[in-house]
C-alpha cells in the first residue's frame, strides 16, 4: 500500500539525515510532544534539567549549610523549619538533599562521559575493521559485561580510594562495555549500507568512512543508551556509598546519608532514609523515562533506515 | 449446481490509527464444487483479506459486513466454537510465505497430531499414521517427520503447509499466493500438486495470485480486484480474450508478450485505501476516464453470459 | 536425529566456549586486584599499620613479586581452589574457600527466592500488558516496568522493612533466622539452605521461620529485578501474538488456548531465557546490597566484612568465586536454552 519510492530517493534521504542525527532526534522530540514516547521524553528532560539547576544553584536554594549542626536534639521529624527533618547529627536534611544532587550528577557525568569517550571509538573501530581484533575485544567486553558491575566498581573504588573522581572512574569501568556493544552492533549494520559502499568506491579512506559516514549514523542510538546508563550509574554510585565504598563523610551524598540513616529506621526515624531514596528515584526515573521515550522515537527511525 | 461458496456484498474495513482502511468493498463471488476460481489484483487490492475474511481470522476490531455463505450457512453468524471447527476441517488456507508459518518449537509431527486431534477424536497412533500418510503424499520422506521446521527448505515447507491444509480433507482450499516466495521450478511443482489434489478430492480451489500466467494455466474462472472492488468476473477464456475493464486490459498487457517483447505497465500508483477515489476507483489511472467515472460508481453488469464487469463503458469493449 | 546426543555435544561446546570468558574475567580481576594503583595491601592498610608490617604481609602473599611471576601463581591458585587463609580478625587462619562455601548457601537461597519473585511478578505483569496492548492495564504495567528497575534496591528494602517489619510486624526485620539459638535452634546444617534443611529435617516450624526471614529480602530483590521480565515478556508476547505462525495455526482451527500457550507464549519466553544470563550479574550485585540491608549472612556480607577488616585473600577469593558462579550460570542458561529451542542446538 502507498507509494513505493525508488531506492535512490531513499538513499539520498538517508545521506541527508545522516549529516545531523542529533538534530533529527531534536526535531522528532518537538514533533512528538503528544505521543506517549514524547511525553515520557519531555518529563525526563524536565527532571534532568531541574536537577542540574538544583545542583548548580544548591548554595542559594538550600536554606542552610549542609554541614551545619543544629543544637536541637538530632533526628527531628519534618517541620516547616526543616522540610525533610534533620539527620542523626542534627543537620538539615533538605539542604543535604539539594547538595547531594551536585555529588550525584558529578559522579554520573564523569563516569558516563568517560565510558562514552572510551567505549564509542573502540566500538567503532572494532565493528568497522572486524577480524581478530574485533573478536578479542568482544570477548573481553562481553566478559566484563557479564560480571556484576557493582562488584567490579567496588573493587576499583576500594583500591583507588574514596572521592567523587575515584568513584566516577570506578563507574566508568562498568559502562565501557555497554557503549562498546551498542556502538559496535550499530556499526556492523551501518557498515553494509549502500552509501558507505559508495563512499568507499569513491576512494574514501577507512578513517574518513568511519568518522564522516559511520560515526554520525551510530551516534543516533547513543542518547538512549546514555540516559539509561546515566540512571544506572546514579544507582551504582549510591550503592557504592551505601556499602561504604564511595564518598568520605561529611560529603552530602544520597547513598551515604541513607547508609547512615539505616540504623535509626527501627526506632521509627523514617525521614532520613526515605528522602535520599526519593531523590535518587526521581532523578533515575526521569532518566529512565527519557531513555524509554527516546528509544520509542529513535527505534522506528533505525528500523526505517534498515528496511 | 448450487455454489459451495457464495460471498455476498462483503465489505472489510481495518481499523488503523489514521482511519479505516477499506480493504474490501461490497464484493460478490461464488465457487461451485470442484471449480478453481482465481482472484487477481495488485498488492493492496484486498485479495489476501478475502481469504482471511472467509476463514474469519481477521484481526480483532476489523469491521466485516455482508454474507459469506458456505454450503448455505452464513459463516459470519457462526459461533467461535463452530467457526474454529470449520477451519481446517472444511475450509483450509495456504499462505504466501511458508518460512514463517510453522511453529519453530514444534516438530512437523507435532503440527499434524495437534491439528488432527483438535478436530477429530482419534488415537494418537491413528493421528501419527495419517500425518505420515499426508506428508508422504506430498513427496517428503517419512523419516523427516520428527524434524523441526528450520531443517526444511522453502519449497519443502510449502509442501508441509499444503499437507497440513489437506490432512482433514477440506472441501474448499484457499491458496494465497502459494508460490510467490518460491523459485520457478518449485512453483510449477506446487501448482501441479494443487491440481492433482483438486482432482483427487474434488475440492474447490480459490487461488489468490497476482500472476496471470498461473491463472491461465489452472483456473476455470477469474475475479479481478482493484482497490477492494470487484471490477471483472468471468470464465478465464472470455476474460483473456475479451477483457471488458480497462484495469484488466492493463493487467493483461503488462504480461511480457513473447513475440513483441514489449512490456506495458499501468500508469500511476495504487490508490490510498483510507480515502479511495470517488466514483470508479480506477478513474485516476484509466486512459478512457470520462466525467461520469469520477462522479458515479459503475455497477457490476453481466455483459456476456457469466462475464461481469464494473465499467461504465464495458459495452464499448465487447 | 539423536536429540540427546546433540544436546550433550552442545553442552560440551558451551563449556569449552565458557573457558575463555572465565579466563578473561580472572585476568581483569587480577589487573584490578593486583596491578592497578600500586598494590592492594598498601591501599588497604595504609595508615593503619607500619610500613614494615605491610611489607611483611606483601611478601607472605607474594605480592612483592613482578606481575609475570604473580599471574601464573594466581591462576594455579584459582584452578586448584587454594585461595590461601584469611587475614581478617573474624576468620583469621581459616582457609578462604572453606569460609566462602559456608556463606554461599545463604546467597543461593536469597538469589533463588528473588528469581522466583521476579519471574512470577515479571512474567505475570508481562502477560497482562502484552495481551491488552495500549489499554489501561498495559499502560500501568509499562510504567511499573520502567520505574521499578531504577528504585535503589537498598532503599526498597528499608521501606519494606519499615512497613512490614517495624510497622506491621508481619515479618522479622532482618537476619536469616531467629537470633536466639536456645529457643529457636536453626535447622541442622546439611545443605546450608535453611528452607531445604528444615524440610529434610521434617520440621515445618523451622521451615516457617526460615521462609518468614527469607520473604522480605526475596521480595525486595525480586521486585527490582522483575521490571526486566515485565518489559521483555510484554515485548515478545506482542511480537509472537501477531506472528505468522499464530495466524496460520488459527487458520488450521487449532484451539485458542493451545495457540496462546504453544505458539505465542513458548516462543515469547525464548528470548527471555536467552538474556536471562545477563540478569544474574544484576542479581548478584543487588544481592550484595540486599544482604547488607537485611544483615543476611551470605557472600555479599562476607565481602563487605572482609573489606572492613582489610582481609585481602578473602576479598580476592570472594570476587573470584562470584566470577566462577557467573560463568557457570551462563553455561547452564545456554544449555536450558538449547533444550527448549531446537534451533540453537545446531
Amino acid at each position: 500500500m502507498g507509494i513505493v519510492k525508488p531506492a535512490e530517493a531513499e538513499d539520498t534521504e538517508k545521506l541527508v539525515r545522516s549529516s545531523s542525527s542529533i538534530g533529527t532526534i531534536l526535531n522528532l522530540l518537538l514533533q512528538d510532544r503528544r505521543t506517549l514516547a514524547g511525553v515520557l521524553s519531555w518529563v525526563g528532560i524536565g527532571v534532568l534539567v531541574s536537577f542540574v539547576v538544583i545542583a548548580i544553584f544548591a548554595y542559594p536554594l538550600a536554606p542552610y549549610d549542609p554541614q551545619r549542626i543544629f543544637l536541637t536534639p538530632p533526628n527531628q521529624p519534618p517541620s516547616l523549619q526543616h522540610l525533610m527533618g534533620t539527620d542523626d547529627l542534627g543537620r538539615d536534611l533538605f539542604s543535604r538533599m539539594l547538595y547531594g544532587a551536585r555529588t550525584s550528577l558529578e559522579i554520573m557525568t564523569i563516569g558516563v562521559f568517560l565510558a562514552l569517550a572510551i567505549g564509542f571509538p573502540i566500538g567503532l573501530v572494532s565493528g568497522y575493521l572486524g577480524g581478530k581484533l574485533d573478536r578479542v575485544l568482544v570477548l573481553v567486553m562481553d566478559s566484563v559485561y557479564a560480571f556484576p558491575g557493582l562488584l567490579l566498581a567496588a573493587m576499583v573504588a576500594l583500591f583507588l580510594g574514596k572521592g567523587v573522581f575515584n568513584v566516577g572512574i570506578a563507574i566508568t569501568v562498568i559502562y565501557v562495555p555497554t557503549y562498546f556493544r551498542v556502538t559496535r552492533n550499530q556499526t556492523l549494520s551501518v557498515r553494509e549500507e549502500t552509501y558507505v559502499d559508495a563512499a568507499r568506491a569513491l576512494g574514501a579512506g577507512n578513517w574518513t568512512v568511519i568518522w564522516s559516514y559511520i560515526a554520525y549514523n551510530v551516534l543516533i542510538s547513543i542518547p538512549v543508551v546514555f540516559s539509561l546508563s546515566a540512571a544506572d550509574a546514579i544507582l551504582t554510585a549510591a550503592g557504592l556509598s551505601f556499602l561504604g565504598l564511595g564518598l568520605e563523610r561529611p560529603t552530602p551524598d544520597w547513598g551515604l546519608d541513607l547508609s547512615d540513616a539505616q540504623k535509626f529506621l527501627t526506632s521509627g526515624v523514617w525521614w532520613s532514609s526515605f528522602f535520599p531514596g526519593v531523590m535518587i528515584i526521581i532523578l533515575t526515573v526521569g532518566l529512565s523515562f527519557l531513555g524509554e521515550g527516546l528509544n520509542d522515537i529513535v527505534n522506528p527511525l533505525l528500523r526505517k533506515e534498515r528496511a | 449446481m448450487d455454489p459451495m461458496l457464495q460471498v455476498q456484498d462483503l465489505s472489510v474495513h481495518y481499523k488503523t490509527r489514521r482511519g479505516f482502511v477499506r480493504a474490501l468493498e461490497e464484493l460478490r463471488l461464488d465457487a461451485i464444487q470442484g471449480e478453481t476460481v482465481g482472484v487477481v489484483g495488485e498488492t493492496g487490492s484486498g485479495k489476501s483479506t478475502l481469504g482471511k475474511a472467509i476463514l474469519g481470522i481477521l484481526p480483532a476490531g476489523t469491521q466485516v459486513d455482508g454474507k459469506i455463505l458456505f454450503r448455505g450457512r452464513d459463516l459470519t453468524q457462526l459461533s467461535n466454537q463452530m467457526y474454529r471447527r470449520l477451519r481446517g476441517e472444511e475450509i483450509a488456507l495456504i499462505f504466501q510465505d511458508p518460512m514463517t508459518r510453522l511453529n519453530p518449537l514444534m516438530t512437523i509431527m507435532d503440527h499434524f497430531v495437534e491439528e488432527i486431534r483438535d478436530h477429530e477424536s482419534v488415537s494418537a497412533d491413528e493421528a501419527r499414521r495419517r500425518a505420515r500418510e499426508a506428508l508422504v503424499s506430498m513427496g517428503i520422506h517419512e523419516s523427516r517427520i520428527k524434524n523441526y521446521p528450520h531443517e526444511f527448505s522453502g519449497g519443502m515447507r510449502q509442501r508441509i503447509m499444503i499437507a497440513l491444509a489437506i490432512v482433514l480433507k477440506p472441501s474448499l482450499l484457499i491458496a494465497d499466493e502459494p508460490t510467490t516466495s518460491l523459485d520457478v521450478i518449485v512453483e510449477s511443482q506446487i501448482l501441479g500438486i494443487l491440481q492433482d489434489l483438486k482432482r483427487a478430492y474434488s475440492m474447490s480451489l480459490l487461488l489468490i495470485t497476482h500472476n496471470l500466467g498461473i491463472v491461465a494455466e489452472v483456473c476455470d474462472r477469474v475475479a479481478v480486484l482493484y482497490a477492494g472492488k470487484l471490477v471483472e468476473l468471468g470464465p478465464v477464456r472470455d476474460i483473456f480474450r475479451k477483457p471488458l475493464h480497462p484495469y484488466t486490459q492493463g493487467l493483461l498487457s503488462s504480461i511480457i508478450h513473447l513475440e513483441t517483447k514489449e512490456l506495458h505497465s499501468i500508469e500511476g500508483s495504487p490508490p490510498n485505501m483510507i480515502a479511495p477515489p470517488s466514483g470508479c476507483r480506477f478513474h485516476p489511472r484509466c486512459p478512457y476516464a470520462q466525467s461520469i467515472c469520477v462522479e458515479r460508481l459503475p455497477p457490476l453488469v453481466e455483459f456476456e453470459p457469466g462475464h461481469f464487469a464494473a465499467c461504465h463503458f464495458g459495452d464499448k469493449f465487447l | 536425529m539423536p536429540k540427546q546426543g546433540s544436546l550433550l555435544a552442545y553442552t560440551v561446546s558451551r563449556l569449552i566456549l565458557a573457558l575463555p570468558t572465565l579466563l578473561v574475567l580472572l585476568t581483569v580481576l587480577f589487573l584490578v586486584l593486583r596491578i592497578l594503583p600500586g598494590d592492594p595491601i598498601s591501599a588497604l592498610e595504609a595508615g593503619r599499620r607500619s610500613t614494615r608490617d605491610i611489607a611483611a604481609d606483601k611478601a607472605r602473599l607474594g605480592l612483592n613479586l613482578p606481575w609475570w611471576v604473580q599471574y601464573p601463581v594466581y591462576l594455579s591458585q584459582v584452578f586448584s581452589g587454594n585461595f590461601g587463609t584469611s587475614l581478617g580478625q573474624i576468620y583469621l587462619g581459616q582457609p578462604v574457600l572453606q569460609v566462602i562455601l559456608q556463606k554461599l548457601p545463604a546467597t543461593i537461597e536469597l538469589a533463588t527466592g528473588a528469581m522466583l519473585v521476579a519471574t512470577l511478578v515479571g512474567v505475570g505483569t508481562g502477560i497482562i500488558a502484552g495481551s491488552r496492548r495500549d489499554r489501561p492495564p498495559d499502560i500501568v504495567v509499562r510504567l511499573y516496568g520502567s520505574i521499578i528497575w531504577v528504585i535503589p534496591v537498598f532503599w526498597l528494602g528499608l521501606m519494606l522493612q519499615l512497613v512490614f517489619a517495624v510497622g506491621l510486624h508481619w515479618f522479622p526485620p532482618n537476619l536469616r533466622y531467629e537470633p536466639d539459638p536456645v529457643f529457636f535452634p536453626p535447622p541442622s546444617h546439611l545443605t546450608g539452605l535453611y528452607t531445604l534443611d528444615s524440610l529434610l529435617e521434617g520440621r515445618i516450624d523451622k521451615l516457617a521461620i526460615s521462609l518468614a526471614h527469607l520473604a522480605l529480602p526475596s521480595l525486595t530483590l525480586g521486585l527490582v529485578l522483575s521490571g526486566f521480565f515485565t518489559r521483555t515478556v510484554r515485548a515478545n508476547l506482542l511480537r509472537t501474538i501477531n506472528s505468522d505462525y499464530v495466524e496460520a495455526a488459527r487458520a488450521r482451527g487449532i484451539r485458542e488456548r493451545y495457540i496462546v500457550y504453544r505458539y505465542a507464549f513458548r516462543n515469547a519466553l525464548i528470548p527471555v531465557v536467552t538474556i536471562l544470563g545477563l540478569q544474574f550479574a544484576i542479581l548478584f550485585a543487588g544481592a550484595v546490597l540486599t544482604e547488607r540491608t537485611f544483615s543476611w549472612d551470605g557472600m555479599g556480607t562476607l565481602l563487605l566484612t572482609s573489606i572492613d577488616s582489610r582481609d585481602y585473600p578473602m576479598i580476592q577469593g570472594t570476587v573470584i568465586v562470584y566470577a566462577i558462579i557467573i560463568v557457570a550460570i551462563s553455561v547452564v542458561i545456554d544449555v536450558i536454552n538449547g533444550f527448549i529451542d531446537p534451533r540453537v542446538r545446531y
